[in-house]
């Protein structure tokens, strides 16, 4: 059942390479708009880079979201697959997980280019996206499953998931500053690592509970 | 013999009382066709007994057990299939979710006339030709009772004519056709259940 449910959402994915591929053009374009706000200061520029970076990934991952349920949703799939919905759930994250943050993670060496941060830097802020990367692909699914439904409420979800995405943001955002100082990286990473699987699994039980209460209206 | 029994069941939709104290009971091998006016409760109904309704009242009983989920399959308008996929990529993969044989996936092409149609995008196929795609599902599973929410919309005659014959099959195999339509599928004895009405006394038997 999964190993089916995943051939498809990757073979769509294939098939519609144009979603992934203008998620990257608006990550790169963003992230060029601020040099141009702030000013060519280099040391202020790379001492910002991670954390813009990171803000600029949570919003592409934000605005992919709608988009992870709508055809499934309209065409019927979801409610015939119903008693299924946890495979349905978990392809869905592995395969937002694979499309998405693949493509996305390829991107932030060269966002790391961009801004001119140091080599061990922009490793580490990869590294911290990777670990991030499974929790943030949930909230994405689950996102995108909350702007389904009768009123289509797309704020509603960002109101609602936007604070989830604060304690990733933090930790992370400490390690790359952290490798900015070359002071030890162990604490935040592990701390992210742990709110990581924290989420997890909480995130895929309320996408189940969405999935069946959208059953009943 | 098998049976689907519907006791005292009731719907409500948004404070409204669409139908309420339903009885009725159909057995192995028959067709019950669901008619009324617009908004009638018809959908309702067939969503009710295909669980994606909560059961409000009453109850419904398949075997003398609680009917689910897995013994029934719903068809409604919305087309199950992906537009960017061709028509033998859709069905190979409800073929492979619903554990279909060779032997089904080929009875789909068949009987629904898809062979020529197989290497198409979805996308580019007109109305009939994708509730073709999507009523060749019905070829692909092993649930015995099937619920069909307007099943021959824009549907042509020779393919309505297909759509009785495969009723016809799945009725000789024991199983249940419980349809939502304004027009009989051809070929078929039916019954005829007005839920306007509400139930048993105006059910008429049809040629």
């Amino acid at each position: 059942m999964f190993a089916t449910l995943l051939k498809q959402e990757l073979r769509l994915g294939l098939r519609q390479k144009s979603d992934v591929m203008l998620l990257l053009a608006f990550t790169l374009l963003s992230a060029l708009l601020f040099p141009v706000a702030i000013g060519p200061e280099p040391q202020l520029l790379t001492r910002i880079a991670p954390g813009i970076i990171w803000v600029l990934i949570l919003f592409a991952a934000h605005i992919a979201s709608p988009n992870v349920w709508r055809q499934d949703v309209e065409d019927g799939t979801c409610e015939q697959l119903s008693h299924n919905s946890e495979w349905l759930v978990i392809s869905k994250i592995v395969s937002v997980w694979v499309q998405y943050f693949g493509s996305l993670l390829l991107l932030t060496p060269f966002l790391g280019l961009v801004f001119g941060i140091n080599a061990w830097t922009t490793l580490v802020l990869t590294t911290s996206l990777f670990i991030a990367s499974l929790p943030l692909s949930c909230l994405t699914v689950t996102g995108g499953l909350m702007t389904q439904g009768n009123n289509r409420s797309a704020i509603l979800s960002s109101v609602i998931l936007l604070p989830l995405y604060l304690p990733l943001l933090i930790f992370s955002c400490a390690s790359s500053e952290s490798a900015a100082s070359l002071q030890d990286i162990t604490a935040p990473i592990l701390m992210l690592a742990g709110i990581s699987l924290l989420l997890c699994p909480c995130l895929l039980y309320v996408c189940v509970i969405i999935l069946r209460w959208h059953q009943d209206c | 013999m098998k049976r689907i029994e519907i006791t005292d069941l009731a719907c409500q939709r948004g404070g409204r009382t669409l139908f309420s104290q339903l009885d009725y009971s159909i057995n192995t091998g028959q067709t019950l066709r669901l008619v009324g006016p617009n908004g009638c409760g018809k959908t309702s109904l067939l969503r009710t007994i295909a669980g994606r309704l909560r059961l409000q009242h009453g109850q419904i009983l398949y075997d003398g057990k609680q009917l689910t989920p897995e013994d029934t399959l719903y068809l409604d308008h919305k087309s199950l299939t992906k537009d960017a996929l061709t028509v033998q990529e859709n069905l190979q993969f409800w073929a492979d979710i619903f554990q279909a044989t060779p032997d089904q996936l080929k009875s789909a092409y068949q009987h629904m006339g898809l062979t020529n149609l197989s290497l198409l995008p979805a996308g580019t196929l007109s109305s009939g030709q994708k509730k073709r795609v999507q009523l060749a599902l019905l070829c692909l599973q092993q649930a015995p009772i099937w619920l069909l929410d307007e099943p021959l919309l824009s549907l042509d005659k020779t393919y309505a004519q297909r759509l009785g014959d495969l009723v016809q099959t799945h009725l000789g195999h024991g199983g249940i056709v419980i349809y939502a339509s304004h027009e009989p599928i051809p070929n078929l004895k039916e019954k005829e259940l007005d839920i306007s009405a509400q139930g048993h006394e105006n059910v008429r038997h049809a040629a």
